[in-house]
């Protein structure tokens, strides 16, 4: 194709990439560069119901006017991402001078908000992915050995977590294991434990969120693995079979190398997804124990009366980084087999 | 046609106080009435009352809606303002002052505002820059019929009522008789802030935005809501305001610390559980470590007026709001029912008597500061793991903060 | 040792039938061909031998031990698949060392036995490659490797040759005829190509719609077919079929006249081979304008229109006639065979 027509073809791709993609992420990044103006303060007498107080209050219209002069803030550099609530170099430093051993200082810097917050992302994304995809694939397996007639309403339930949107299916679990749900009370009666409570252990949050995770994706995988399954070559498969190889065997030499690409497709999805987990938090209210980086960007946006738009930045911009360098070992192997194949 | 209006107007003023109680909204001039609202029972009263002042010359739309905050900023910045009226608290009035959003009421309270009384102006730097209506705090509820037969006197401090809990557990009446707002979260800082509200003791340095919880009187607060843990059931984690009712009705617990603006379901005796209704009644909030000032934070709820917006509407949205406030509004008993009501004509109701109680206690009203809603926040996030056991009270509030400083440093209160 | 029975094998699908009254005896060391049409249940008849399809009425019988329940692996045979079913991950070697594996063979034999299969199909200087890595042919021999290194009693092979480009096809056709003469394993090959069952088999089973038209060998089958299908399937090109009426021993049809018939009188259908009958000068039983003239290289085809039927017959190589011409052709009753007009079946010579 000569260059012309190549670059015509792909121009509203670009533009659409730049206006959608690009433009965004580079405002996201200019925006973690700056913070609030300092803020010039007067005390005053508020009187009310409850009687007078003086109390310091923001002067509205000098702010204004620092404001209009500069309309993005004040310049503060990297100054956000260094701070407490992102990397937090500097109590990182305070916390490796007070301790004595690893296990302590792991233990202190892992409760810095944005530490924590990665633990359990990271945690989830890769306790989650190969689950969903080991679960998928099993029950892909299983749909595609059922007699044709059950195979509809058998499919039909196993995409139910998936249509279910992810905040009901949620709040539908939340209630279930709820001390006095049905889930929860049947396992305090199992353990003979009166106050295990799901909700409250951190261990225990932790392993209900995972299990909703795998619960919610696994349809997706199961859909993928199963439209994979039609395509597995009849005679490759009927071969195996003469040649002697046990259903296990089978499923091992032909099936499993056949759906490899897609494991592939899911895995990086599912990267994405995962390291992106959010919902399952708010529907669990699970805040306490299990935060994740969606979730801190959510809660400056949304926690206070004010929105830190440099801290949800300074987050987002680290959210994606961190995606890049998870995709990454995926992408590259990809391109190699492309250029392998080519 | 203006002059018969205002006379009208004039005329039903001067009866207003008379008791012409049932007077046909009448509002001159033209305009528009918009109006932004959280959304429960009291307020859905009073904003239901401003849709009848719609005619053929005012319209009058609404939002209720439980995200106001996250709003109202938004809204009001546009010029012409989404809103002309923003049904606020002493909480949520700060963000719209910060940004300069509502205009002074000084003039409308002088022509129109004949029916409201002096305790309902809130004035800051001596002009008037809301209305309250009703006030609002926590109080504590308890199970009058339970008290008495295991003969546990009603508490009157947290110490009391670790006691009374613990005579109810041996008693066998109940495992876990006490329910407080733990939701990490709004509700979970606001339990603090409660709390170290009853030590007296100021949340910030004197004339800085640095915060001064991380002190004796801070860890001593984080230790009672520690020792009310042992009392409260193992979800307790995700126990908050809205949630109370079904534990409360199913006789799981015999005391909560809760809203007066939601009092009025507890006690309702033709609700689900009338017999539990009838027995459950409401005290001031305990106080604790021998400081006598209840734990809690005073709230008053009512209406800001937003400053982009044109005189008529503007005399037209407060006219609104003045009819829907007028006596009339609590004349109905079912509203008066509803909250601590401080509009002109109303009788004190139970809902109404813990906030009272409160408020001849000593308790003070919620900070009014800038930036108490960061620490807020801060304080929501970092006390979980405490209460969990996983934290000293004394790193829990290096972590609040930690996190706090970073957020009022981002917002340019701290240098 | 590894005599194949089917026993009045049926195979049907709700009502559609597959394989009708299948019964046949495959004595041990026989090269047995299955050829006919496609869908005319050739490839269904060797599924249910391998096991991939079940049985619905009749017996199998292996070895003298009744199959029918055994799963495929059971049943000591091995395939080879049109599209050679190679397992795309494995190299040639493992492709062909995988049915050692799967059945527990002693590691130790593996090598040898591998290397011996690797030697008989050639494939050598490939062992380390994938199957996407290798040619068409290579491929299927790769197949047939796998197919002999562990020695089956049986082989099945379903139109291994099919993928093929006709030059690789003759090539490996030679090299399976090959490799089953020095191994002298039972083997069932299936195919819709006469000249490799005329060329590979023992014996033929001709078959048509679900059902078994003729069993013999490829002489028998050229030469005496059982009725117009075979004699219409075999042969290239197919035998010449005329409808017409024999009245006192004298066949009587469009444009052609055949005396010192032995048949009793009434409507047949007369068949002969291109390659019997001649062109000649005159006195022929065929006179006719000439339908068309084919160059077939080694020969000429001369082809006439008799009613609705094209008959054709073949001459030498330098023969020419131009389109419309009167050519004859002598068409003696020996080479003649005749077949009942209604039923399609040969009548007694």
């Amino acid at each position: 194709m000569p260059h012309r027509t190549f670059s015509l073809f792909i121009l509203p791709s670009l533009l659409a990439m730049l206006l959608f993609v690009a433009l965004p992420i580079g405002s996201v990044i200019y925006q973690s560069l700056f913070i609030e103006h300092e803020q010039i303060m007067v005390e005053v007498e508020n009187c009310g119901p409850f009687g007078c107080t003086t109390e310091r209050r923001v002067d509205a219209e000098a702010m204004a006017q620092l404001r209009a002069e500069e309309p993005a803030g004040r310049w503060n550099g990297l100054g956000t991402y260094f701070n407490a609530g992102h990397l937090a170099f500097e109590r990182i430093g305070q916390i490796w001078d007070r301790t004595e051993t690893w296990g302590q200082f792991l233990d202190q810097a892992m409760n810095l908000p944005f530490y924590k917050a990665l633990g359990f992302t990271l945690a989830y994304t890769f306790i989650v992915t190969p689950f969903v995809i080991i679960l998928g694939f099993c029950i892909a397996l299983g749909v595609n050995a059922l007699p044709n007639l059950a195979k509809g309403p058998v499919i039909f339930f196993s995409l139910l977590p998936m249509i279910v949107t992810p905040l009901i299916g949620s709040l539908v679990l939340f209630w279930m294991i709820d001390s006095r749900g049905i889930i929860g009370a049947t396992l305090q009666t199992i353990f003979g434990d009166p106050t295990l409570s799901l909700k409250a252990s951190p261990t225990l949050t932790w392993v209900t969120l995972f299990v909703y995770g795998v619960w919610h994706s696994a349809p997706f995988a199961f859909v993928v693995f199963y439209a994979g399954l039609q395509g597995v070559p009849k005679d490759t498969m009927e071969s195996a079979m003469v040649d002697g190889a046990s259903r296990r065997e089978q499923v091992r030499f032909v099936v499993i190398p056949y759906l490899m690409p897609l494991v592939v497709f899911i895995a990086l999805m599912q990267l994405m997804d995962n390291f992106r987990v959010f919902e399952p938090i708010v529907g669990f209210s699970a805040e306490a124990n299990a935060t994740s980086l969606s979730y801190l960007i959510y809660s400056d946006l949304r926690g206070q009366d004010t929105p830190l738009f440099a801290s949800a930045a300074a987050t987002s911009v680290l959210t994606t980084l961190g995606v890049i360098v998870l995709l990454t070992p995926v992408l590259i192997r990809t391109w190699r087999d492309f250029n392998r194949k080519a | 046609m203006t002059k018969t209006l205002l006379a009208t107007t004039s005329l039903a003023a001067l009866f207003g106080l008379a008791g012409a109680a049932s007077a046909q909204c009448t509002i001159e001039g033209e305009g528009s009435v918009r109006i932004l609202a959280n959304d429960f029972q009291a307020l859905h009263a009073v904003v239901s009352r401003a849709t009848e002042c719609a005619s053929d010359s005012v319209e009058v739309t609404t939002n209720e809606t439980t995200e106001h905050k996250d709003i109202q900023v938004a809204a009001l910045s546009t010029d012409p303002a989404a809103y002309t009226v923003a049904v606020v608290a002493n909480g949520s009035l700060v963000p719209l002052l910060n940004e300069g959003l509502t205009r002074p009421l000084d003039d409308l309270v002088a022509q129109y505002g004949q029916n409201l009384q002096e305790s309902q102006l809130i004035r800051i730097n001596g002009e008037i820059m809301a209305i309250a209506f009703m006030a609002n705090s926590q109080m504590l509820h308890y199970r009058a019929d339970l008290l008495e037969e295991n003969g546990i006197a009603v508490p009157t401090t947290y110490e009391e009522l670790l006691e009374a809990s613990a005579a109810l557990r041996e008693a066998g009446v109940m495992e876990t008789p006490l329910y407080a707002s733990f939701l990490p979260g709004w509700d979970l800082g606001e339990e603090f802030i409660n709390m170290y509200m009853g030590s007296g003791q100021p949340f910030f340095e004197d004339g800085s935005a640095q915060v001064a919880i991380n002190n004796e009187a801070g860890i001593a607060a984080l230790e009672m809501m520690k020792a009310m843990t042992e009392y409260m059931g193992p979800d307790m984690m995700t126990y908050n305001s809205n949630e109370a009712q079904p534990y409360w009705e199913n006789e799981e617990v015999a005391f909560m610390t809760g809203w007066g603006s939601r009092t009025a379901a507890f006690i309702d005796e033709n609700g689900a559980v009338p017999e539990i209704a009838a027995a459950t009644e409401v005290v001031a909030m305990p106080s604790w470590g021998g400081n006598g000032i209840p734990a809690t934070t005073l709230w008053w709820d009512g209406f800001a007026m937003a400053k982009n917006i044109s005189e008529e509407d503007a005399a037209a949205s407060f006219q609104a709001m003045m009819y829907a406030l007028s006596p009339e509004l609590v004349a109905d008993p079912e509203v008066a029912g509803l909250a601590a009501w401080l509009v002109n004509g109303y009788e004190p109701q139970p809902a109404a008597e813990g906030v009272i109680a409160n408020m001849q206690a000593g308790a003070a009203p919620y900070p009014m500061t800038p930036y108490m809603g960061l620490l807020h926040t801060a304080l929501g996030d970092n006390l979980a793991e405490f209460l969990q056991g996983q934290e000293s009270a004394e790193e829990a509030l290096e972590d609040v903060e930690a996190a706090y400083t970073t957020a009022a440093t981002e917002a340019g209160f701290i240098q | 040792m590894a005599r194949l029975q089917l026993k009045n094998v049926n195979k049907r699908w709700g009502s559609y039938v597959a394989v009708k009254d299948f019964d046949l005896d495959i004595a041990d060391q026989e090269f047995l061909v299955l050829l006919g049409p496609s869908g005319c249940g050739k490839s269904t008849t060797m599924r249910m031998i391998a096991g991939l399809e079940d049985v619905t009425s009749g017996e199998i019988v292996l070895g003298g031990r009744n199959v029918n329940n055994l799963e495929p692996k059971d049943r000591d045979i091995s395939m080879v698949f049109q599209s050679y079913g190679l397992y795309p991950n494995l190299s040639v070697y493992e492709n062909i060392r995988f049915p050692l594996r799967v059945r527990k063979v002693p590691k130790e034999q593996h090598h040898e036995m591998v290397m011996t299969a690797i030697r008989m199909v050639e494939l050598e200087p490939f062992m380390d490659r994938r199957p996407a890595d290798l040619s068409g042919g290579q491929r299927q021999r790769v197949a047939l490797g796998r197919a002999i290194v562990r020695k089956p009693t049986v082989f099945l092979m379903d139109e291994p040759l099919s993928n093929l480009d006709a030059k690789l096809r003759v090539s490996t056709r030679a090299q399976i005829k090959n490799l089953q003469s020095k191994l002298k394993t039972t083997t069932v090959y299936v195919t819709h190509d006469q000249i490799e069952a005329m060329t590979l088999a023992d014996r033929v089973v001709v078959m048509n719609k679900g059902e078994i038209q003729q069993v013999g060998t490829p002489t028998e089958i050229y030469d005496n077919p059982a009725n117009t299908f075979v004699a219409s399937f075999i042969g290239s090109p197919a035998m010449n079929l005329v409808e017409g009426r024999i009245e006192g021993g004298t066949f009587t049809g469009d444009g052609i006249t055949v005396e010192g018939l032995k048949a009793p009188s009434g409507p047949v259908t007369l068949g002969f081979r291109a390659e019997d009958a001649s062109i000649v000068p005159s006195g022929g039983q065929i006179a006719a304008p000439v339908y068309a003239v084919e160059l077939l290289g080694e020969a000429s085809m001369i082809t006439w229109r008799l009613g609705e039927q094209l008959v054709s017959v073949k001459t030498a190589k330098d023969y020419r006639a131009e389109t419309g011409q009167m050519v004859e052709a002598s068409v003696p009753a020996a080479i003649c065979h005749l077949f009942d007009a209604e039923t399609g079946k040969a009548l007694p010579r």
